[in-house]
């Protein structure tokens, strides 16, 4: 499974932190500051996770807390 | 009024006794009146005491002045005292009660600057992320890009490259996951 992680904006100590802070050793972090992908997806509050399968078809969308376990349960 | 009580036993005298007596009698007369004049003499002498003594009396006053300035001094002191009195008083009215208003309001001032920063602080903070979300679905959305995923143009944090969000996601074959997340 692929993670993009996508924030409004920050510093590299930021996107750091959140890693470090959700054990996330891997993928893409990335800032959306003009909020273009989080308005396509209407998404209002964090945490918010959304899964797709490999062709972007969303499949679930997880909003407030999540866990891996849950997530992995969908794929 | 004596003199007149002298001459007339003089007079009486005069009435009874010779010339030479009327004479003595004169000469008492005369001395009488000498003495008269003595007493005269003495009652101005007293006159002189008495006005020296008023003198002395209206010199008092002289220190009299002294003692108003003493007294005054005294109603000055009195007066500072008083003042003093009152400024204590008006200070102990004054200031306690000042005191009280003044500590009144910094407890008030202070009681609503402590509330308010932790009741601001974390409505501004709760409100700052609902708002900053909130501000997204206004924006326009992204047009689909390939395999459904949006494009946009996205910053990569690791190196600060701009990058299209659907090239990022797209075109594999994994599932792929999108975590939304803020700094705050």
């Amino acid at each position: 499974m692929h993670v993009v992680s996508v924030g409004t904006s920050g510093s590299l100590s930021d996107a750091q932190r959140f890693q470090g802070e959700t054990g996330l050793t891997s993928g893409t972090v990335v800032f959306d500051p003009n909020f273009r992908i989080w308005g396509h997806y209407g998404v209002s509050g964090v945490p918010t996770a959304i899964l797709f399968d490999a062709a972007g078809n969303q499949i679930q969308n997880f909003g407030g807390r999540f866990n891996a376990a849950d997530v992995l349960a969908r794929i | 009024m004596a003199v007149v009580i002298a001459a007339m036993l003089v007079g009486a005298a005069c009435s009874t006794t010779d010339p030479t007596t009327t004479a003595v009698a004169g000469g008492d007369v005369d001395a009488s009146s000498a003495a008269s004049a003595s007493s005269s003499t003495t009652a101005v002498v007293q006159e002189v005491a008495v006005t020296s003594t008023t003198e002395a009396r209206l010199t008092l006053p002289t220190p009299a002045p002294a003692a108003d300035a003493a007294s005054t001094a005294g109603d000055d002191a009195e007066l500072a005292t008083a003042d003093d009195g009152a400024d204590a008083e008006g200070e102990t009215g004054t200031t306690p009660s000042g005191s009280d208003t003044t500590t009144t309001t910094i407890t008030t001032q202070a009681s609503s600057t402590t509330v308010a920063p932790p009741t601001s602080a974390p409505s501004t903070t709760t409100t700052a992320a609902p708002t900053t979300t909130t501000a997204a679905p206004t924006t326009t959305a992204a047009a689909p890009g390939p395999n459904q995923f949006p494009s946009g143009e996205v910053l990569r944090v690791s190196d600060g490259a701009t990058l299209d969000f659907a090239s990022q996601v797209g075109g594999g074959n994994k599932p792929v996951l999108v975590w939304f997340w803020t700094p705050f």
